[in-house]
């Protein structure tokens, strides 16, 4: 079977390989190719989903995801104790009326918990949508154009990907000053090049098919190409770059938190803010101030990130 | 040859001591949960020594009888009743320990793709030293084994082939080397899966006549597994024709390929061009229906639901085994009545090729940058197409066949000095630089629909598209256009709203051939249209396209390495190597003679399926690369008539050596005549 590679191809060969497809369909695979034939797309959406909901994973990481968003959303629902109100129950261990105890202060950390996924579930979604939307089409487009442009964006991204990201939010942040709105936009910026890259590198092999070659005989334009041929093909990686990155981000946010330079109010409920101001006092055996928030963010990074690997399972099922 | 030879010294020979037995094999895959039937009582022999052909479409079962037939399954396999006999001992009832063994001495495996076969990180030799040290050859003379080995398979500097590694061998090379390890052990028997079918016409035919000649060597067993009859005919003594997981017909191979005794045999061997017919001549047999699915129940014939001389009792019985004579036997109820099945339909094709030249390709030559070299991979191609005519393409891979029709979409751009053009004026080069009128003209059919259909659209989407864009009709017209086109090629409206995915890959090539004709084209390049489909789905769509161009009046590029193929829908042909045209002609002179020392071993190594006697020129060595070009005549270091003096300092040109018949060749015609008449 002749299949042509002309030699502009083999030199892109360093490249993610071009897929690859049989040429007959005598597949050597013993494997069942089970006949789509009469499959429709809704069908396996359903089936996909159905891998989905039977994940032990993702039932898992859905319970406490939606936990924290219920939290986020009505923490009036989950407890009535005002998270700033200070008593004279001075570092009380969790016990019957304060279940995860008090801090120095005598505020209520079950309260503060609670509350503290608020500022969290705020900036961490917001930057995470606005670096996969950069990402994905400055990607997309890297992907697509290749040569120079290519060069130009791949590069910096590297450049960016190359310095700590914690230093560069430093450097932002006290060149842009402390709000939500430069956090939000840090931690994007943080997170284009990673999403860049990912969605770059499918739509190398995207724009390899013979689908592209067939848009550009009928004259059709990059812009059209891109967006109404390629990205519908390349949504599912786009879709688990989401959830992935999130993760990340959560974890950025609260470091940056925890460092005190995300120009919040250090009485507010924070789980970085409550880590850093509180973590010296384990040595004096008052460990729950502490340990409840820091696992607050490891129970929200975890289930985002078990929902993200179920995704990408159920997406290449 | 010792076809008729071999096979008839073993007749008589029985299960006990045939190198494979198979017997009344049941298989089934578990898909999410419920088993599915593939195989529905396989039986079959491998006597010693002979070679036995397992032929059928895509998904009857002839890998995974193959697999089965080794116990090499998935792990979702389950052999569910029968029994696999090799030498007298019982496949189906041995321990893991004893299979190992088994695998490691008596039997070997040789698959369809050798770059998957061997390991990308060890060199040749380590690989094929592994394989003696694995029967308990000790390490050092392992390597001296290894070494006679590839002198074996005919490589001809084995030594600096060991110490490479396997990205630095062509697949022809590859796949010698893969039958080297497979022989280490000096296996009774040798499975071959598709061993060629990813390989070129000349470098199969080499693996096919080495394989032939290691077996009259080794005298090891052969189950050969093809879907390309022709090879069949070529390397077997018997033949078995499966369909739906059952073997519907069995005997000498010749026997079975002239004179077919069972409906489904009769309707795939009317699906391929044979016997040199001509799409002027009558169109193909195209098996109506779709093979059916794994874990369908069949408990009568498995073949009733496409066969064309189906009656009541075919649905109520088991199909007895009638036997013929000779060992040949078809399970069917109405083998008496095969005269009855229909052959395929008379053409009127009454139309003639126009004059005027509709798209030309004048003095095209595209030379790539490849890493600071100029890579030449056309150099001064010269075409030019008649309304209503198809001219057929042919070379082997890396020849520049998919570069020219790349160029002429405007994909690429030619080099100065070259251009495409349209009635005469010369196109824009690049596509997005075209007018609407040269972009409608011309438009192409890719060889993988998979790749060329965008997943996520749906059919509807796909034709409107193109039709919006090629004829700026929009909403509602563009819809009744492509309800309209679709029919045309005969989709029925219920496929417009689904995606490719859930088409089969002949109704997917279907509609990449309407998208290709949305704005009514004069010329569609067609690019191995077929070449991934099964024969009977090929026929289906030459048919149409032989349809389409009566209708139309369509011109095609019909690229292939099909010579059959080429010869049924061709009127001319052109033939490339290295990004030259070295003969054009019409298809009646091209099979004529006399041709180009190219053509002639290019036409002399198609296994043909009706084995007429074949005198085949080998092609040695590899195609050059186009980066540096040999000097002379391009094919002069491959070429058996080559004249030392001449062809290796001059560049013969491209002349006419009778009135339509272009040659780039020093030998005159005259003298080739002789010469090639002589030969065969």
């Amino acid at each position: 079977m002749t299949t042509t590679l002309p030699p502009d191809q083999s030199a892109a060969a360093d490249e993610p390989d071009p897929r690859k497809v049989s040429n007959t369909q005598d597949s050597v695979q013993p494997e069942p190719e089970v006949d789509l034939g009469g499959a429709t797309r809704k069908q396996v959406r359903r089936e996909q989903l159905a891998v989905l909901y039977k994940s032990p994973g993702f039932i898992i990481g859905a319970i406490v995801f939606g936990f924290w968003v219920l939290a986020a959303i009505f923490p009036g629902l989950l407890t009535s104790i005002d998270p700033k109100a200070l008593s004279s129950e001075l570092r009380n261990p969790p016990n019957a009326d304060a279940w995860l105890g008090t801090d120095p202060l005598g505020r209520d950390v079950f309260s503060r918990v609670i509350f503290g996924a608020r500022p969290v579930l705020i900036v961490t979604p917001l930057a995470t949508i606005f670096a996969v939307l950069a990402g994905s089409f400055i990607g997309v487009a890297a992907g697509y154009f290749k040569g120079l442009f290519d060069d130009v964006v791949s590069r910096i991204a590297e450049a960016v990907l190359s310095i700590p990201a914690i230093l560069l939010a430093i450097v932002v942040i006290f060149t842009f000053g402390a709000s939500t709105a430069v956090i939000i936009g840090t931690v994007a910026v943080l997170f284009t090049p990673p999403v860049l890259r990912t969605v770059r590198a499918a739509t190398l092999s995207e724009s390899e098919l013979d689908y592209v070659t067939s848009a550009k005989m009928r004259g059709e334009s990059s812009f059209f190409i891109i967006v109404r041929e390629i990205l519908p093909n390349i949504l599912g990686v786009v879709v688990v770059e989401l959830t992935v990155r999130l993760g990340y981000a959560i974890f950025t946010v609260a470091t940056l938190a925890f460092l005190g330079i995300t120009g919040a109010d250090p009485t507010d409920a924070d789980w970085g803010i409550d880590v850093a101001n509180q973590w010296e006092r384990i040595i004096s055996g008052v460990w729950w101030p502490t340990v409840f928030p820091a696992l607050a963010i490891a129970s929200l990074v975890i289930s985002v990130n078990l929902i993200a690997d179920s995704i990408e399972e159920a997406v290449s099922s | 040859m010792t076809v008729t030879d071999s096979a008839q010294d073993m007749v008589g020979s029985d299960s006990d001591s045939a190198a494979l037995s198979v017997q009344d094999l049941h298989m089934s895959y578990i898909v999410r949960g419920t088993p599915r039937e593939v195989l529905r009582g396989v039986s079959f022999d491998v006597r010693p020594g002979e070679a036995y052909g397992l032929v059928g479409e895509s998904g009857c079962g002839k890998s995974t009888t193959a697999y089965a037939a080794l116990r090499y399954l998935p792990g979702n396999g389950l052999i569910t009743s029968g029994k696999v006999l090799a030498s007298g001992r019982e496949l189906t009832a041995m321990s893991a320990k004893d299979l190992r063994d088994f695998r490691s001495t008596e039997a070997s495996m040789v698959y369809q793709d050798p770059v998957q076969a061997v390991n990308p990180v060890h060199r040749i030799g380590r690989q094929v030293a592994e394989s003696f040290e694995i029967i308990g050859v000790p390490k050092k003379e392992a390597v001296e084994r290894a070494r006679k080995a590839l002198e074996t398979v005919r490589i001809a500097d084995p030594d600096s082939v060991m110490e490479r590694f396997p990205h630095q061998l062509s697949g022809g090379m590859l796949q010698r080397v893969v039958i080297a390890m497979a022989l280490a052990s000096d296996p009774k028997l040798l499975v071959l899966d598709e061993p060629t079918t990813g390989l070129d016409a000349t470098v199969e035919a080499e693996v096919l006549d080495l394989v032939k000649v290691l077996r009259e060597e080794t005298g090891a067993a052969i189950l050969l597994i093809a879907h390309n009859l022709g090879v069949i005919r070529k390397m077997c003594d018997r033949v078995g024709v499966m369909y739906a997981g059952r073997i519907v017909e069995e005997g000498d191979v010749a026997e079975v390929f002239d004179a077919p005794n069972h409906p489904y045999t009769v309707g795939l061997l009317n699906s391929i061009p044979r016997r040199g017919i001509r799409k002027t001549d009558r169109e193909l047999f195209a098996i109506p229906g779709n093979l059916p699915s794994i874990g369908d129940p069949l408990p009568t014939c498995v073949y009733v639901d496409r066969c064309p001389i189906v009656t009541d009792i075919c649905r109520a019985e088991f199909p007895p085994r009638v036997e013929l004579g000779n060992g040949h036997f078809t399970m069917c109820h109405h083998a008496d009545l095969i005269g009855n099945v229909p052959g395929p339909e008379e053409t009127e094709w009454n139309h003639k090729i126009g004059t005027e030249e509709v798209i030309g390709v004048d003095n095209v030559s595209k030379t790539f940058r490849q890493r600071g070299a100029d890579v030449p991979a056309l150099v001064s191609v010269n075409l030019g197409f008649a309304d209503g005519e198809t001219l057929g393409l042919v070379g082997e891979s890396g020849s520049g066949k998919s570069t020219l029709a790349k160029t002429m979409l405007g994909v690429h751009e030619p080099d100065e000095g070259g251009a495409i053009t349209l009635r005469g004026r010369p196109m824009a080069t690049k596509a997005t630089s075209r007018n609407e009128e040269s972009i409608r003209a011309m438009q192409m059919v890719f060889q993988n629909p998979d790749s060329a259909l965008n997943r996520s659209w749906t059919v509807r989407r796909i034709l409107t598209r193109s039709i919006t864009k090629l004829t700026g009709l929009s909403g509602a017209e563009a819809d009744a256009r492509a309800v309209e086109i679709a029919t045309g090629m005969r989709l029925s409206e219920r496929h417009l709203d689904m995606r490719p995915r859930q088409l089969s890959g002949g109704l997917k090539q279907r509609v990449a051939i309407a998208r290709a004709f949305a704005g009514d084209p004069d010329v569609v390049v067609c690019d191995e249209p077929t070449s991934a489909l099964d024969v009977s789905v090929q026929a289906a769509i030459l048919n149409l396209l032989g349809q389409l161009q009566r209708s139309e009046r369509t011109s095609y590029l019909f690229i292939s390495h099909d010579i059959g193929v080429v010869r049924y829908l061709a009127d001319r042909v052109a033939v490339m190597y290295v990004g030259r045209i070295v003969e054009l002609t019409t298809t009646d002179k091209l099979f004529e003679g006399p041709n180009h020392p190219y053509t002639e071993a290019l036409l002399s190594a198609v296994p043909s399926v009706d084995g007429q006697t074949e005198h085949r020129i080998p092609l040695t060595g590899e195609i050059p690369s186009p980066k540096d070009p040999p000097p002379g005549c391009v094919f002069h270091t491959r070429c058996h008539r080559a004249i030392p003096g001449t062809c290796d300092t001059i560049v013969p040109e491209l002349k006419e050596i009778s009135p339509g018949h272009l040659m780039a060749c020093h030998i005159p015609a005259e003298q080739l005549v002789e010469l090639q008449a002589k030969s065969s």
